[in-house]
């Protein structure tokens, strides 16, 4: 059974690395071609020269780098809050953040388009990270491990004479850093496949990431789908290296918060 | 070194019954005040409120000569020793120790000597750069205490550090603590639930139960002549026979509980309904002896002594006796009762005379 369900989710990755190295017109060919006939591997060098793709690799890593960073720290510093600070309808402020996730992405995106037009940031790093660095998962993640950390370490903290901030940066922060890895993991994958936000937020080439950059080999009439799957399985090496190196902050992700 | 002053302090949490109500405590300068009852009883409440990690609901706290109910923990100049030993696992022993006095901008040079010599003196010195998850219990427990006795505060607060620790070495350091009070002479209040640690350590002993002061005193006060019934029962392993019964017999001076018939003098006009009797102040021998007959149900040898649990006429109690005794579990005995040793109570358990 879990054999079947594996080979089920990695068939279409393995004909997609197939398919980036076979001949444009064998990919149309009917019955399909599972393996190509003579591998291309010149594919790649064309697909990611046909377009400026450094120039995409370095709109995601800033893009992903910045949302990540900000994430993290929005995110601990609202979980620490929602976690351990006394002040009055704590609870019923979090519960009103925590409905937030159930409103679909995508209702927000014309939202959050209108802000940064007005703002003039389209087609802008700042239009394309802002409205993403605060993560409701990302609290909600924290906040759940920020209360399983003992409460004897903060008083004890508070009786050494640590202020709220201290005992937040010195005591807190270092004993979380498995779920604030876990949380960069996340916010790492997610905006690195993010597509429609930065399609919509970006105009120009030299603004476009990753994704959008793959999906322009979809032309009106013609889709050269060989380079297209080159330049798709290089945008995944990075996940992939992400996730073996991150293997167990995605289970710990998962087991914190039931969630994803 | 500071004295401790309660003044009927009171604490209620979010929902229902009072944790601690009305508590009023004066604790000496350099005293060591045991804080003694069952859990939930209030005890950890009031130190907390002391430390600082919880606001009382009224009353005030005085530490010296200075009211500080509503100031903040790091300014009380109180240290505390936690059950768990709650050490900063991220940080080495050094650091640990070093963290309250790095807070105070204590200089660093003046703060690696201090460390360097509370390690030595607490037998920590090869740990210094050892993380608490390297450590035995012991050793955590030493590093905890590291840590208070580092900053020089003006009152000790524990709150039973030795309750995760195995017996050996809670008697280890049970004599470890009393050596440092010595030293230090250092105004100590220490919670526990154990009440050999209570009798063993503490100068004083309040004990406490729903949240009330039952009673307080020297420990052998408190084993003598106990306030009440709950103070008379909780103190003493196994703590005190508590039996009830109706006056008999000439102007009420006998009294019938169970199957056991017992004089009692007269307490100031009112006449008891529980009497209470230590177990080493009850003895067995053959039937028609003593103050009446009993059913022998458990017996519990411990080589010096042996604990023989009686059901007199539906009246439980227990006998210490001396050695292996030679009783055996459904033997109809005799009680003979130290009839000098009773402790009289009136119906709501309060000690008379």
């Amino acid at each position: 059974m879990v054999t079947v369900l594996a080979v089920t989710m990695i068939a279409p990755f393995l004909y997609m690395v197939s398919t980036s190295f076979m001949d444009e017109f064998e990919v149309l060919r009917y019955p399909p071609a599972l393996l190509p006939g003579r591998p291309l591997p010149g594919n790649y060098g064309a697909a990611l020269t046909a377009l400026p793709f450094g120039r995409f690799f370095l709109n995601s890593a800033i893009f992903a780098g910045f949302v990540v960073a900000g994430q993290v720290l929005t995110s601990a510093m609202a979980a620490y809050a929602f976690a351990r600070l006394r002040f009055p309808g704590r609870d019923r402020v979090f519960l009103a953040v925590l409905s937030v996730l159930m409103v679909p992405v995508i209702v927000l995106l014309i939202p959050r388009f209108l802000i940064i037009n007005a703002l003039g940031w389209v087609d802008s790093y700042a239009g394309l990270i802002s409205t993403e660095v605060v993560s409701v998962w990302g609290i909600f993640l924290l906040r759940q491990f920020f209360l399983t950390l003992p409460r004897d370490l903060e008083d004890a903290a508070r009786l050494d004479g640590a202020g709220e901030w201290t005992i937040f940066r010195r005591v807190v922060l270092p004993l979380s850093k498995p779920a604030l890895a876990t949380l960069a993991v996340f916010a790492f994958v997610d905006q690195w496949k993010s597509f429609l936000w930065p399609l919509i937020a970006t105009r120009s080439v030299e603004m476009q990431v990753v994704e959008v950059g793959i999906a322009s080999f979809h032309g009106i009439y013609y889709t050269n789908w060989p380079y297209q799957m080159a330049a798709a399985v290089t945008a995944m090496v990075p996940l992939v290296v992400v996730f073996f190196v991150a293997q167990r902050y995605f289970i710990q992700g998962i087991q914190l918060t039931g969630l994803k | 070194m500071a004295s401790v002053s309660l003044h009927r302090l009171t604490k209620t949490f979010d929902a229902g019954r009072p944790a601690l109500q009305d508590f009023s405590l004066d604790v000496r300068d350099g005293e060591f005040v045991v804080l003694l009852g069952p859990s939930g009883c209030g005890k950890t409440t009031a130190l907390r409120c002391i430390a600082g990690l919880e606001e009382p609901t009224a009353g005030e706290i005085l530490i010296g000569e200075r009211e500080v109910t509503h100031v903040p923990p790091a300014e009380r100049d109180v240290a505390m020793v936690f059950q768990n030993y709650a050490l900063y696992p991220h940080l080495t022993v050094h650091e640990n120790i070093a963290f309250a006095l790095e807070m105070r901008r204590v200089p660093k040079a003046d703060c690696a000597r201090r460390v360097t010599a509370m390690a030595a003196r607490l037998g920590l010195a090869e740990l210094l750069d050892r993380r608490p998850a390297q450590l035995s219990g012991g050793q955590r427990q030493r590093v905890a205490l590291g840590r208070a006795i580092v900053r020089d505060p003006a009152v000790f607060l524990f709150d039973e550090p030795l309750s995760n620790l195995d017996a050996k070495l809670r008697l280890e350091l049970r004599a470890e603590l009393l050596a440092l009070h010595r030293a230090l002479g250092a105004t100590m209040i220490y919670v526990t639930h154990d009440q050999v640690e209570a009798m063993t350590m503490g100068q004083r002993i309040a004990i406490l139960h729903e949240g009330r002061l039952r009673q307080l005193g020297a420990p052998g006060e408190i084993y003598e002549r106990p306030a009440d019934v709950f103070v008379a029962r909780f103190v003493g392993s196994p703590g005190m026979n508590i039996l009830t019964g109706s006056g008999t017999g000439e102007g009420g001076r006998v009294m019938q509980c169970g199957s056991l018939a017992l004089p009692v003098a007269d307490a100031a006009g009112v006449f008891p309904t529980q009497l209470g009797l230590r177990p080493e102040h009850v003895g067995v021998g053959a039937v028609g002896e003593g103050v009446g007959e009993a059913l022998v149900e458990v017996v519990e040898p411990l080589g010096s002594e042996t604990l023989v649990h009686l059901d007199a006429g539906g009246q439980a109690l227990v006998a210490r006796l001396p050695g292996m005794a030679d009783v055996r579990v459904g033997d109809r005995v005799g009680v003979r009762v130290d009839t000098r040793r009773l402790h009289l109570f009136d119906a709501a358990g309060v000690r008379l005379g």
